[in-house]
């Protein structure tokens, strides 16, 4: 499943997950955005695997301090992603 | 009126689209390892091709199909953004390529810092330009130029593009917006967003003079000298390396 945001005053974020049993298996970010170290952004990624959806939140603020980004934020990433599995 | 104390190196040059992104991140690397100089390259990507943001999926961004037809050649760069039409008889694209102490920390205010060269550029050409955060350059609110940087240890890549006399409907053709974009921009096509410097100046505006432009430009905003010189051993070839990387499937489609 897959949600498209326009963050205000941002850029576009798509988020994509694949859940199963209430696990989710894969998250996957894309959009035209920034962020920086790209490899970190991309670590984040990897470690929404296989996580449990209560987990998620947290899992993604420990990146607080560690990534910048341009056009969208941490918080936008969450409530995107949140917002996507509340639809499920 | 400030000193120009710093002597940069300028390159201009052509090349494919997979060369020129392994170039650009060939000097980043460089530049990281403190090899070569604080650099402007102005050049142009030949034949027309496409480049796409890191995080872009592949199959958001660009009419993949319509591109195979037209046997346009696209690649993924290693900077955030958009994806981009890069004309090869109506688009400059620029990089610079310095110390990350000479432009400022804050993100947001280097892109400003850098983009004033397009600003000044414009306003060599006779048109009043602007900076519209996060990576644009605006004419008459219509966009004529985006940037998309990467950092790597102490060195900064910014590279972004010019269009001066861009193909607008083949443009329309290849790139892939978002319905949700364009309504944010309150606009219903990515026509309707951009332009070129010969539309805003209604007469056909030469790629020699765009150069001088921008070469006057950036000299400018960064209060600098140019001095026209050549690559070196070391980025030539690992230029050649990380070309292969940029039209690699692998890396093409990595999202």
């Amino acid at each position: 499943m897959e949600i498209v945001k326009r963050i205000p005053g941002g850029k576009t974020l798509k988020v994509e997950v694949e859940l199963e049993k209430g696990i989710i298996k894969k998250v996957v970010f894309s959009g035209d955005f920034f962020a920086y170290p790209p490899e970190v952004f991309e670590e984040l990624e990897e470690s929404l695997r296989y996580t449990r959806i209560e987990e998620i939140e947290e899992k993604i603020r420990k990146y607080h301090g560690k990534i910048a980004l341009l056009g969208l934020s941490l918080e936008d990433i969450i409530s995107t992603l949140k917002e996507l599995l509340e639809l499920s | 009126m400030f000193k120009c104390e710093y002597m940069w190196r300028l390159i201009v040059n052509e090349g494919d689209v997979y060369w020129n992104m392994g170039l650009d991140e060939a000097m980043l690397e460089l530049k990281r390892k403190g090899l070569i100089p604080n650099t402007l390259r102005l050049y142009v990507i030949k034949p027309s091709a496409i480049t796409i943001g890191y995080f872009q999926k592949v199959m958001d961004a660009i009419n993949l199909e319509y591109l195979e037809k037209k046997n346009i050649s696209f690649t993924r760069r290693i900077t955030g953004g958009g994806s981009v039409y890069h004309d090869a008889e109506g688009e400059i694209t620029y990089s610079v390529i310095a110390d990350l102490n000479f432009i400022p920390l804050d993100l947001q205010e280097s892109y400003r810092f850098i983009c004033r060269g397009i600003v000044e550029a414009l306003h060599i050409l006779g048109l009043e330009a602007e900076f519209v955060p996060i990576n644009d350059v605006v004419v008459n609110g219509r966009k004529i130029s985006g940037s998309a940087q990467a950092r790597r240890g102490d060195a900064v890549l910014q590279h972004g593009t010019l269009m001066y006399n861009t193909n607008l409907d083949l443009l329309e053709n290849i790139l892939k917006v978002s319905k949700e974009k364009l309504m944010d921009r309150g606009v219903l096509s990515i026509r309707d967003r951009v332009t070129t410097v010969s539309l805003e100046l209604h007469r056909e505006v030469n790629k020699e003079e765009v150069l001088e432009a921008l070469k006057k430009g950036f000299a400018r905003a960064l209060h600098v000298n140019f001095r026209e010189e050549d690559l070196t051993k070391e980025e030539l070839s690992l230029a050649k390396e990380l070309a292969s990387k940029y039209s690699s499937r692998e890396w093409k489609f990595k999202r």
